[in-house]
């Protein structure tokens, strides 16, 4: 049993292999959201706010976030444990983009919006780590981290050496999904001691970070060759499936699939500010019944 | 928000301190658990090329004459490897049709690279690809498999005894068919390096497996104007 998947250059084939490290990540979240839940603290936990702190808002039922809790892990489970990791440590860029997408799209935000806020503050408190989470929630520092981290950990020079062994394997995991929280942290922050991004705002930062994508999968489309001796150089899982399609698959994922995720988001979040926007017009039309009829 | 942020600590028996405790362990477990789980699955660097003054591969000093054998095409017919070979670029790769992974790589990243070449010196080398497992590699499974990769690469099949002899010429290892499994499948070790002639009709490099289509492009063209070193 291996602790995380990598590249192994052996002859793929789809029989199980278990990863020790996947099943303990996914178990100890589990554990965490059980052991959370089994103290009831999903409807009525509490927690001290400091004087003179103000609170922001966090939206979410105790149900939608055990929703989402429970989607986040399995979309994280998916992503870090056999086939789909094997596929992507060592034989196909379409899979570790796939893997990459959804990590940094969708389960990171979903992960944040699960975590409970007397959770965050139970583990971040009201000192010093606040003000370290406040920084990582500001655009200024969110927008070029994951900005750089996304375009460093697809670079073939960091990717390469990575894969190839369990530990960097983990370690690009783990940046993955880092990337993810502090790109979502701005507008997703569990903790109520820092300020979101809400409404036009938070839609124009996510359209910001929609377009980091474009630049490793520009030169993944482009690239004369393929750009990755991992997946260049592995057993063919597909024969007819070469490395430069793969790539260049890969690419699409990355880009497209990347934006479509993001922009149902911002799709999303784009119509609940508009739907709250008719909201608090409503009444101002339901005072003037009379306005627009003839006067006798 | 659901709870009352003012209703006081609710710290319970764990206090915040134990818990990140807790994950900082955790972590470390895990990260120790890497560091030695991590051995059985380093892949073997051995097979990476070795890269000296701009060239992949090695050089071969003194040079590898050609062998005087000859053996049957995938068109069944006499392929006498010195006249055919004589003056032209030529790869010499030894393998087998039902390889699942040294041989389709190696073949594929020939056939990529001579596309990207183009035209021009290198664009066409000869490449020659033997058949080392001679029960199941006929000439006509030969052709059909070279032909799904790229139908310019000729495949040559002889006796045991021919192919041995054109192993040695090459000082590659010896071929070794495995015992077959219940399903009748069976491995094949063979050479996994690609032996290049150059037109003064002399091997003057061998690339081993792991060689990438780039070093090909960047190779092929110098080797066929009949530089090497």
């Amino acid at each position: 049993m291996s602790w995380w998947c990598s590249s192994s250059k052996q002859t793929w084939t789809w029989t199980y292999r278990p990863y020790l490290g996947a099943l303990v990540m996914v178990a100890g979240l589990v554990a965490l959201g059980v052991w959370w839940a089994r103290r009831g603290r999903l409807s009525s936990a509490s927690f001290h706010v400091p004087d003179g702190v103000e609170l922001t808002v966090i939206e979410g039922t105790p149900r939608g976030r055990t929703t989402a809790f429970v989607l986040g892990v399995i979309g994280l489970w998916l992503c870090i444990d056999w086939p789909l990791a094997a596929l992507g440590a060592g034989y196909l860029a379409i899979a570790q983009m796939t893997r990459q997408i959804f990590m940094v799209m969708v389960v990171s935000p979903l992960l944040l919006f699960a975590c409970p806020p007397e959770m965050a503050v139970r583990a971040v408190g009201w000192g010093r780590r606040l003000r370290v989470l406040r920084l990582t929630a500001r655009p200024i520092f969110a927008v070029p981290y994951a900005a750089i981290t996304l375009v460093a950990i697809n670079a073939p020079a960091v990717v390469d050496p990575l894969v190839a062994t369990p530990f960097g394997a983990f370690a690009m995991d783990l940046m993955w999904m880092t990337a993810g929280f502090v790109l979502w942290m701005p507008v997703q922050c569990p903790h109520p001691g820092v300020k979101r991004l809400t409404g036009v705002t938070a839609i124009v930062y996510l359209i910001g970070q929609s377009i980091v994508p474009v630049f490793p999968g520009f030169f993944m489309t482009w690239a004369d060759f393929p750009i990755y001796s991992t997946y260049e150089l592995a057993p063919r899982v597909w024969s007819g499936f070469d490395a430069v399609n793969d790539q260049q698959s890969a690419a699409a994922i990355l880009q497209v699939g990347g934006m479509v995720l993001l922009w149902v988001q911002i799709a999303y979040r784009f119509l609940k500010w508009a739907y709250v926007q008719m909201e608090e017009s409503t009444p101002t039309r339901k005072a003037m019944p009379g306005a627009g009829t003839a006067a006798p | 928000m659901a709870a009352d942020p003012h209703t006081g600590p609710t710290a319970g028996s764990w206090s915040r301190r134990r818990f990140l405790a807790s994950g900082a362990a955790l972590a470390g477990a895990a990260t120790l658990a890497g560091c030695g789980l991590g051995r059985a699955s380093t892949p073997d660097n051995s097979a990476e090329p070795e890269q000296k003054g701009n060239w992949s591969g090695t050089l071969l000093d003194p040079p590898f004459e050609k062998p005087d054998l000859t053996f049957t095409d995938f068109d069944g017919k006499p392929f006498p490897f010195l006249e055919s070979t004589e003056g032209k670029l030529t790869l010499l790769f030894f393998g087998y049709t039902h390889c699942p992974d040294i041989c389709p790589v190696t073949l594929n990243t020939l056939a990529r690279a001579r596309e990207g070449i183009g035209t021009g010196p290198g664009s066409r080398p000869q490449v020659l690809f033997v058949g080392v497992d001679v029960a199941r590699d006929t000439p006509a499974v030969l052709k059909e498999y070279l032909g799904n990769i790229d139908p310019t690469f000729v495949g040559l099949t002889a006796s045991e005894h021919v192919i041995a002899e054109a192993v040695r010429a090459v000082k590659g290892a010896p071929v070794l068919i495995e015992e077959a499994d219940a399903d009748g499948e069976y491995a094949v070790g063979h050479p996994a390096q690609v032996t290049v002639y150059s037109p003064d009709d002399l091997g003057h490099r061998i690339y081993p497996s792991g060689v990438r289509q780039a070093d090909w492009v960047r190779d092929l063209p110098r080797l066929a104007e009949g530089e090497y070193r």
